[in-house]
């Protein structure tokens, strides 16, 4: 999180609006303890038109209908009308709160995508759709060994302004950490996901420098265990698989826009 | 000529018959004298149960009608029973039909002040009990448990997705299944490459999962319904527990009151649905300088809903009896209660506290006095007392709902059960009004109370009204009045009957009097209102009122007006007439004169073809043309031209007590006997010539009295009034005194004959054997004169004839 005195850039990441809503309402929250500015990028994955077309293929929506699967154009169409409200939503919560934000649209693999455009900023947050109003747990995943006192604090942080408790779900058992109630650890990862899946949580944060979960094939699964939005901190320092030359908007220049910054 | 004594003219009450010095040695009297019909026809409605019963008391004002109506309501009303008490409280199933409770005497008071207890304490319990380490493990419990059930199904969901390599896709739309392949989606075209047996096995598993995922996501609703009902059950619960104890201590409070008992059970199934209404005031509460558990959150408006609106409560420490209630102001709303608004968000909205109770439900068990003119002079009142007498129960409906002048929320409270004695006040005009055009009005008001304005001026009413004035001063704190003084507010009240027989029953007037006559008391240091403080009363209340008085009478003293008081002339008399201002009446004299003339048996009153005179002043002076006609010259036409004028009247004239004025007038000019000018005239006359009795005989004699003073008494002046009105004398001491020293005179008749024999001096004579007046009489002159006309008439009429003859021939 970024020093007493300036403000956090927190980056909102999802591959439709039903996803980046949640993502919204949580940045809200944090948005509501300190000044930050709020960025938005939306990206459409080529998955859907690739799959629309299997045999046999529907839709099942979130109320459990059976639907057939839009055509091309409405894919199109749907994405057009995603990204408008994506926008919309994002610029009323930034301007409800005095904050600067920024708003774009890419096309590419969701999670690599999203790592790209985070480059410079303080938080990512990968939105998933809500399943049901339940309230769940913060979750913090990480590694028993390293741990992550920003995760811990920022997730502490979540749990109150949610009015909720604080799980950590870590790997690599060790003797130092101390057995709490609120910690679980899992012998790997795999188990690690399997736990989480079952969890019901609010929202689940992680800090790349102390995760077991590192890779962008292993942070998609996390996002499909957890089912919720998931706080990812330390994507600033960058992959080494993203390109310096993809860091938007430019940190040197924070008037650069793509698509608009108020 | 018969002259009155001094005596007859004035009623003198002998202070010895009241049997005191002082009216603080009088025995102390209440109540009313001569009203014994109507105090029978006042016990009779108030002591009646049946129905409709209602009374109207009919009466001038100032005859004690109120106080006689207290008197006897207060009596019967303290031996009745208290009545029940009425609140109304919500309708927890529709809030627009608000519940009225009928309580036992003296518990509505003490239910809505254990509701107000009830609602605080459980504003305190409730939160603490959903505060409580108890409540939020189970919650938690609860939470998690629906929270884990969604994660497990979609978890079982995806790990057997996952374990038949088939991927779960979030689109914009839903979710959409695909075959993963090498750690790849397979893409359409990826699909179309492998062989029919994969493709067909994909095809069956992405079929089945959907529906797999399908049913999951259909459980979710059905989970969240689970959830919700989880929930409320708890809290209901944790409602209960605190809400049934606190809800019984109130029931124990008032035992085996049925509607508390009912309605209590009401409170206590909505205060456990409503339970989150405790939490949220708890929450929105700021911390100000008192501690939270003294807070008063019965006054809270989220908590209107368990008020009590106490509509009419007895004291039931106070055995006070049936309520006696009067209304002042009747109007719709006051009489029969309203329902208040207030503005939110611009809309008018209401609720059952805002209920507001009327006169009726004050005086429901009682009795109700109202003043009639007032209740028909509001609008639509009259109309809703008749129908909640109708009906025996009270529907509180907003004017404005009924008249459909505003569109707002309104509510039907339920009628409330009326047991009401509605007493009316009113004059006899507005009852014969009310008999004669509302049809209801006999029925729903069977009584009628009539007030006596008079009463028989007899020793034992004397002694009787006495004390009632001894009383009436001391009830007023004034000072003991002498029996002088009593004796002389009794003869004011013959003055005010009219009527040397009677005695005015109107106390009110002479109330007022004696306390003005006190004033004067004290002004001179006296320690007792005596016989001169009333007359100086009497006295200054004319004067007061005596400035149009007083300018005539200067007009008349200057000539301005003339009125000859001594002399004699013909064919012109002084009639008296009564001018009044409000309730102060005076006479004056007025100029009659008549002129005469052959003619075709017409009688011109000139005030009638100028309209300035009533139908009852040409009444008269049609009854007077018919006593010439058939008294005077029957057997040749009536051939008398004449007019009739009220000289210098510039005002209406009406009344025929003038009549007699006017027709000696006329005599006078037929016969051309002069009248004395010192004489004044009053009476009516008929056909027959018998003069009748008038009105303000005393006030008509003193106004001629004034006049003859001013231009000098010469004790030939004096007043001719019908026999009949002798008993109606009650004149002011200044005429006894001229009278007893022969400076004037109340001369009483009872013919015209009679009257203008003594005014023009001349016998009126009668017919003889041959149908003739004796000669030199009036009447023999009169008749000469008539026939003289009709036979010059006559000439005329053949020279006419003749006249023309000659011209045609």
């Amino acid at each position: 999180m970024a020093d007493s005195g300036t403000y956090t850039r927190i980056m909102i990441g999802a591959g439709c609006f039903a996803d980046a809503q949640a993502a919204m309402r949580l940045a809200d929250q944090i948005l509501a303890t300190l000044p930050a500015e709020l960025g938005g990028i939306l990206i459409e994955e080529d998955v859907m038109a690739d799959i629309v077309q299997l045999p046999g293929q529907r839709v099942v929506t979130s109320g459990g209908s059976l639907m057939v699967p839009p055509s091309a154009r409405q894919i199109q169409i749907l994405a057009d009308s995603d990204a408008r409200a994506f926008r919309d939503k994002l610029s009323k919560i930034a301007r409800a709160r005095s904050a600067k934000w920024y708003f774009e649209r890419r096309v590419g693999e969701l999670i690599h995508g999203l790592f790209e455009a985070s480059k410079g900023w303080d938080i990512l947050l990968l939105g998933y759709r809500e399943m049901h109003k339940r309230p769940g747990q913060v979750v913090v995943v990480t590694t028993a060994s390293r741990g992550s006192a920003r995760a811990e604090k920022l997730a502490g942080e979540l749990a109150q302004v949610l009015e909720t408790e604080l799980l950590v779900l870590a790997t690599e058992e060790s003797e130092a950490t101390p057995s709490e109630p609120s910690r679980v650890t899992m012998d790997n990862e795999p188990k690690l996901l399997a736990q989480l899946s079952r969890i019901n949580a609010s929202a689940v944060v992680v800090d790349l420098a102390a995760c077991p979960l590192q890779t962008e094939n292993q942070i998609r699964q996390l996002l499909e265990a957890a089912r919720c939005p998931v706080v990812v901190l330390g994507a600033e320092q960058g992959q080494r698989w993203i390109e310096h030359s993809t860091i938007i908007p430019p940190v040197a220049n924070d008037q650069n826009t793509k698509e608009g910054l108020e | 000529m018969k002259t009155l004594p001094a005596e007859a003219l004035r009623q003198r009450c002998d202070p010895q018959l009241l049997g005191f010095q002082t009216t603080a040695e009088a025995s102390e009297v209440s109540g009313l004298i001569g009203q014994d019909r109507a105090m029978d026809a006042i016990s009779l409605s108030s002591g009646m149960t049946h129905r409709d019963f209602n009374l109207f008391v009919v009466g001038p004002t100032g005859t004690g009608r109120h106080t006689a109506i207290n008197k006897i309501l207060k009596e019967d009303a303290a031996k009745r029973r208290q009545p029940y008490d009425w609140a109304y409280v919500n309708n927890f199933e529709e809030a627009h039909k608000p519940k009225a409770l009928q309580l036992p005497s003296g518990t509505a008071k003490t239910l809505q002040h254990a509701m107000q207890n009830l609602v605080d304490d459980l504003a305190n319990d409730i939160p603490s009990l959903f505060e409580s380490e108890e409540y939020q493990t189970q919650r938690r419990a609860i939470e998690e448990e629906y929270g884990e059930k969604h994660e497990t199904a979609l978890a079982d969901f995806s790990e057997r997705a996952k374990a038949e390599s088939i991927a779960l896709v979030r689109t914009p739309v839903g979710f959409m299944l695909t075959a993963i392949r090498d750690e790849k989606l397979v893409k359409t075209e990826d699909f179309e490459n492998l062989d029919e047996a994969e493709q067909e096995q994909i095809q069956e598993q992405i079929s089945r999962l959907q529906d797999d995922l399908a049913e999951v996501l259909r459980e979710g609703p059905k989970l969240e319904r689970e959830h919700r009902k989880k929930v409320e059950e708890l809290h209901a619960a944790m409602a209960e527990r605190a809400v049934s104890a606190r809800v019984n201590e109130v029931r124990l409070e008032f035992g085996e009151i049925e509607p508390i008992s009912l309605y209590l059970d009401d409170v206590h199934k909505d205060i456990i649905a409503n339970a989150e209404l405790f939490l949220a005031v708890a929450e929105n509460s700021q911390n100000g300088a008192f501690p939270e558990a003294i807070r008063k959150f019965h006054r809270e408006p989220e908590f209107n809903r368990y008020v009590v609106n106490v509509m009419v409560s007895q004291d039931a420490e106070v055995l006070a009896g049936a309520p006696l209630e009067t209304e002042d102001l009747p109007s719709f709303d006051r009489l029969i209660g309203r329902i208040e608004h207030v503005s939110q968000m611009g809309s008018l909205v209401t609720n059952f506290t805002m209920i507001k109770p009327g006169a009726l439900h004050r005086a429901n068990g009682g009795y109700l006095v109202l003043d009639a003119r007032r209740v028909l002079s509001e609008p639509f009142a009259w109309e809703a007392l008749k129908q909640s007498i109708r009906n025996q129960s009270i529907t509180i409906t907003s004017l404005s709902d009924r008249l459909n002048l505003v569109s707002t929320t309104s509510l039907q409270p339920d009628p409330i059960q009326l047991d009401l004695r509605v007493v009316l006040v009113g004059d006899p005009f507005l009852y014969m009004l009310l008999v004669t055009l509302d049809p209801d009005f006999k029925d729903l008001f069977k009584v009628q109370a009539d007030f006596e304005d008079v009463i028989e001026r007899t020793d034992e009413n004397l002694a009787r009204f006495g004390q009632l004035i001894a009383a009436f001063v001391c009830h007023e704190k004034l000072l003991p009045m002498t029996a002088k003084g009593v004796a002389r507010v009794l003869d004011e009240a013959t003055r005010a009957a009219e009527d040397s027989r009677k005695l005015s029953l109107r106390i009110g007037a002479l109330g007022d009097l004696m306390r003005e006559a006190e004033h004067y008391a004290r002004a001179r240091d006296s320690r007792h209102i005596d016989e001169v403080d009333i007359a100086r009363a009497v006295q200054e209340k004319e004067r007061r009122a005596s400035r149009i008085r007083d300018r005539m009478q200067e007009a008349l003293e200057r000539r301005i007006i003339m009125i000859d008081t001594s002399g004699s002339k013909v064919g012109q008399i002084n009639g008296l007439s009564v001018t009044g201002i409000g309730d102060y009446r005076f006479g004056r004299p007025s100029r009659i004169t008549a002129r005469v003339r052959m003619g075709a048996g017409k009688l011109v009153d000139i005030e009638r073809e100028v309209e300035l005179g009533g139908p009852l002043h040409s009444k008269g002076v049609m009854i007077l043309s018919g006593y010439l006609t058939s008294t005077y010259a029957l057997d040749v036409p009536f051939s008398l031209h004449a007019s009739l004028v009220f000289e210098q009247s510039y005002g209406g004239v009406d009344g025929d007590s003038a009549s007699s004025a006017e027709l000696y007038a006329l005599l006078s000019a037929l016969s051309g006997l002069p009248i004395d000018q010192g004489l004044a005239v009053t009476g009516s006359v008929n056909q027959l010539g018998e003069v009748q009795a008038i009105g303000g005989v005393n006030e008509k004699i003193e106004g001629f009295f004034e006049v003859c003073k001013a231009h000098g008494l010469t004790g030939k002046q004096g007043v001719l009034i019908p026999k009949a009105n002798i008993e109606y004398l009650m004149l002011r001491d200044e005429v006894v005194d001229a009278a007893r020293k022969g400076q004037f005179r109340i001369i009483p008749i009872e013919t015209i004959d009679e009257g203008i024999e003594i005014l023009t001096g001349t016998t009126a004579g009668k017919r003889g054997a041959d149908g003739r007046f004796a000669p030199d009489t009036v009447n023999a002159k009169v008749e000469d004169r008539l026939k003289l006309f009709a036979n010059t008439r006559k000439a005329f009429a053949r020279s006419a004839e003749d006249g023309t003859s000659k011209d045609e021939t």
